[in-house]
């Protein structure tokens, strides 16, 4: 089966071939335009309601105290001369949180094991930074001050840091109860994958590190806790992406009813998957607000967020490719070892799952094993960084197909091709048994080439300045969104008497611009004034419960609850309006404010009206419920697989091995579009990412488990002068895997930049290739590459065109 | 504790410090204007950036006892009342925002910047904000706003 696609400009409206079945049809059309912001005033006028801007009266602030050591055994802790000052409103450690449970952990499976991971330590720390007591002041100054007071001695223990040292048996454990520290293993197999390999004419074998990196959302996290004695309803703020988790987790561990507990998510300064998982400040700050019977503050410090932030990555990575002479894959053999950090979190085992399930990427490869070690290490746990478990994933593939090309002296471009699934094959099950809704590789990456002209670009920079070092790099990439049938999402509509229109939504968005593209859903679906629709979300008490935002899966999943609930109110006004106009219900029109039908155009009713009419049950149609308020749950069965092609030209400076990226192309199939100026700012944020972890971002460790680059001053992000112009464009094919027609575009950018420009660094050292680069490439690391062989040598083979790797 | 007035768009906000106050804690905890916002604790990230005397500061960088007598700016301190200004409108038009959490910090940037380079090229706007981090927009936007803004005011829209 084809699948229907063509390709479109960028911000163009989108026209398709034959679908099978018609998509809805906007009736004001708003869908699929670049709306501006409707949430931004407030934000670029300072408006804006952030964690740390929230005052609430008699509000105390905490600080943690943290342990210096990655692994120690706590022997000794005094906190009465912190408790002097007279600021100090109180100090909590580990014995004072009675009847507070410990944090969430995995369930036990076979080859899993759960681990106690405590709200502060009692006795033994288990990553750098880990809390051991809480303090509590009138002041945040003096927080920090009393604070130091805290006397804490420890032990220090022999750490557990690199990942795959950990997995020998002489390694210290991090838990006893868990062997060579492997705390999950998991192996799957399918097709035939000996067959495929004694079928070969050889096996390429790469092994790559992919590196824990921080997500660093530029606001670092906070929770804020009150108590209402009287009715026993606690009320916490929090930096989450999950507020109804949060509200859950919490209840089981404080031992209150969840419905006796608001979880509510202010304005959010980004978070990437960082504020997915609960964190034991989440715990200690509400049971603070509890016991003192008074509000507490907490805001983290960007130390602390690069300390004990969760990280993302982390991934010791092995693939083996079993190919023809022609450059054919016949069998995929990925082992990862994943670095997890100190306690068994659902993130931490979830994430490089995903990893070995999307090892085969756009290629069409059936024979396939993998095989995961989730490894408990001294380092605070692994969780989400956008993206997760996919970058790693389309980051090892599309490095070993260019190794693969090199080894073989193809063009990558060439193997690519060779191995795409092709798009009659959609939608395509996976070896991994996910079912790809559509796509088509062939014409992401031709209408890439086309678009950029890349190859030409770097024939006359190479002809401009013959001195100077250029390379060009690729990667064809795809993903999970949409996920899916656990996690539903959801979204109620109302209208007011007046006809305003109030959405609510689950998850908490916070940048992507949700508040726009649901309004522009609505507006069109109701054909009301996008400036008569407000949107509220980020608070428990707006819905019965929502999963997360995160994974690419809003405009998917809250788009189409938000479309469900927006559909029933029509349905129901339809009935209202069409006994005011005495006419059929079912062919009424909703446009610009005006409801009417087809064959009376001339009669028509305001929507305002019809909504007033709701509200005077004498007015209703029988046995029609007054008021105008519809729900929706939707948890899709399938995922969507966005996909696409990426291409990043950079130049070296070869004195200092500094790496400059001078252009970048994108061309992906995301589905339908609902705003194409918030489409491609999520493409421009992501490829900044992708390029911070390729040429830029590392937490690193030193042998005794401390963090060396904990501020911002060495952990290095993206700044506006390391990023290059990015030049988006789409093509789309039509998926079926909601009724809107979306697949996704959070992730894509961060998805595909990392092993476009780590291919391009590779292309621009030429000949002198030893070694596979590893990440990030800093100067030092690029320069030891290039002084190991000769300029001579650099110069004729950039001569070249492309991304061509000579062996 | 010593108390000190401090002028913040163009209203004096007096109050009992202590000598190790940060300007930047007066001007959120104190005066309440939590517009300007605080990102890092090395003087890396620059949303806590404001104008001091005429020139940007990171106000994180700065004691509240050393802005006594200066003319501080903040992002509360731009619009004129519903309507923005030029750069604020730039941002909203270029989408040169999404979680907003740098978009202060980058505007009062701007405006010092622009006011010393009324016509900047790409590349000077790129140096010019080099010391305002942004983890969201990849900068493309935000540069394209700076420079859309330049022409506004170069047309003569309002700037203060
Ligand atoms: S908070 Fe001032 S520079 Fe980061
Ligand atoms: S918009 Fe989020 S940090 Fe800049």
């Amino acid at each position: 089966m084809a699948s229907a696609q063509q390709t479109i400009g960028s911000g163009m409206a989108t026209r398709r071939k034959k679908p099978k079945t018609p998509l809805p049809k906007p009736t004001q059309g708003l869908v699929g335009q670049p709306l501006k912001r409707v949430e931004d005033h407030r934000l670029l006028t300072g408006q804006g309601k952030f964690l740390g801007d929230i005052r609430l009266p008699g509000l105390s602030y905490a600080t943690f105290v943290r342990s210096p050591y990655a692994r120690a055994r706590l022997k000794h802790l005094n906190s009465v001369a912190a408790l002097s000052l007279p600021t100090t409103v109180a100090v909590f450690t580990a014995n004072d949180l009675i009847g507070l449970g410990d944090m969430p952990t995995v369930e036990e499976a076979p080859e899993k094991y759960p681990t106690k991971r405590p709200v502060l330590v009692q006795d033994e720390v288990r990553y750098l930074g880990e809390a051991v007591a809480l303090v509590i002041s009138t002041d945040p100054y003096a927080a920090e001050d009393a604070a130091e007071l805290v006397d804490v001695s420890y032990e220090p223990l022999e750490p557990v840091v690199d990942p795959v040292k950990a997995m020998l048996p002489d390694s210290p454990r991090v838990h006893e109860h868990i062997p060579n520290n492997i705390a999950y293993h998991l192996k799957t197999e399918s097709g035939d994958v000996e067959r495929a390999f004694s079928c070969s004419d050889g096996v390429l074998t790469l092994e790559l590190e992919n590196q824990r990196v921080s997500p660093t959302p530029l606001e670092p996290r906070g929770v804020a806790a009150s108590y209402d004695p009287g009715s026993s309803n606690l009320t916490v703020w929090s930096t989450t992406q999950d507020p109804h988790s949060l509200r859950g987790i919490l209840s089981a561990g404080l031992g209150l009813p969840e419905a006796k507990i608001t979880v509510i998510a202010p304005d959010m300064g980004g978070a990437f998957g960082q504020k997915i998982s609960v964190y034991p400040e989440d715990f200690a700050i509400a049971f603070a607000a509890i016991r003192l019977r008074r509000p507490v503050k907490w805001l983290e410090s960007r130390r602390e967020n690069l300390l004990v932030g969760t990280h993302g990555r982390g991934q010791v990575q092995r693939i083996e490719l079993a190919h023809t002479n022609d450059g054919r894959v016949l069998g995929v053999k990925a082992k990862i070892v994943s670095d997890g950090g100190a306690y068994s979190t659902s993130g931490a085992f979830e994430i490089p799952e995903l990893t070995c399930a999307m090892v085969t990427g756009v290629y069409d490869v059936q024979d396939v094993r993998t095989e995961l070690y989730s490894v408990l290490t001294n380092k605070v746990p692994q969780d989400a960084y956008r993206g997760a478990g996919r970058p790693e994933a389309c980051y090892l593939i599309e490095r070993a197909i260019n190794a693969l090309a090199k080894k073989l002296r193809l063009d990558p471009l060439e193997v690519r091709r060779k191995n795409f699934i092709p798009s009659s094959k959609y939608p395509y099950r996976t070896a991994s048994g996910y079912t790809y809704d559509s796509g088509d590789s062939h014409l992401a990456l031709s209408t890439l080439l086309e678009r950029s002209q890349v190859h030409s670009r770097l024939t006359e920079l190479r002809k401009s300045f013959p001195d100077r070092l250029f390379g060009l790099g690729f990667s064809t990439w795809t993903e999970i969104t949409s996920f899916g049938p656990d996690f539903p999402q959801t979204a109620a509509v109302s209208v007011t008497k007046e006809g305003e229109v109030l959405v609510a939504i689950g998850g908490h968005p916070h940048g992507q611009g949700h508040f726009t593209s649901m309004v522009q859903i609505v507006s069109d679906e109701l054909g009301v004034d996008p400036g008569s629709i407000s949107i509220a979300e980020g608070d428990t008490r707006l819905l019965p419960w929502s999963s997360l935002t995160a994974g690419s899966r809003s405009a998917a999943l809250t788009g189409t609850a938000v479309l469900l609930s927006a559909r029933k109110i029509k349905g129901k006004m339809s009935v209202i309006a069409a006994k005011l106009l005495k006419d059929n219900p079912s062919e009424l029109v909703f446009e610009r404010g005006q409801i009417y039908s087809m064959a009376k155009p001339e009669r028509r009713i305001a929507f305002k009206e019809v909504a007033s009419a709701a509200y005077l049950p004498s007015k209703l149609p029988e046995g029609l419920e007054p008021t105008l308020y519809e729900y929706t749950a939707y948890a899709p069965s399938n995922y969507a697989f966005p996909s696409g092609a990426h291409a990043a030209v950079v130049e070296i400076d070869p004195e200092t091995g500094a790496v400059r990226p001078l252009e970048y192309y994108a061309v992906d199939d995301v589905g339908r579009v609902i705003n194409p100026l918030l489409a491609e700012g999520q493409v421009h944020g992501g490829v900044a990412q992708g390029l911070g972890q390729a040429l830029l971002e590392k937490v690193v460790y030193d042998r005794s488990g401390q963090l060396l680059n904990a501020g911002l001053g060495d952990y290095c992000l993206p700044s506006t002068t390391d990023m290059p112009r990015i030049n988006w464009s789409r093509i789309e094919t039509v998926t079926y895997a909601n009724i809107l027609g979306v697949k996704g575009i959070g992730e894509a950018g961060t998805i595909a930049a990392t092993p476009a420009l780590v291919n391009a660094v590779e292309d621009a050292l030429g000949a002198a290739g030893g070694e596979p680069l590893g990440m990030p490439l800093l100067p030092e690391l690029v320069w030891k590459s290039l002084s190991s062989k000769s300029r001579t040598a650099t110069a004729s083979s950039s001569a070249h065109e492309g991304d061509r790797a000579s062996g | 504790m010593k108390k000190v007035s401090l002028r913040i768009n163009g209203k004096e906000y007096a109050s009992e410090i202590e000598p190790r106050l940060l300007l930047v804690s007066f001007i959120r905890d104190i005066c309440g204007l939590t517009g300007t916002h605080i990102g890092c604790d090395t003087s890396n990230c620059g949303a806590c950036t404001v104008i001091m005397d005429g020139k940007s500061v990171k106000s994180c960088t700065v004691l509240a006892a050393q802005a006594v007598g200066k003319e501080i700016t903040t992002i509360e301190g731009l619009a004129k009342g519903e309507e923005l200004h030029p750069i604020q409108r730039a941002f909203w038009e270029h989408h040169g925002l999404q979680c907003g959490y740098c978009t202060p910090g980058m505007i009062m940037q701007a405006l010092w910047y622009l006011k010393l380079n009324p016509s900047p090229t790409e590349q000077e706007v790129r140096e010019s904000l080099s010391g305002n981090l942004c983890r969201c927009t990849g900068y493309q936007n935000i540069v394209d706003s700076v420079l859309a803004a330049a022409k506004y005011i170069r047309n003569g829209d309002q700037a203060r």
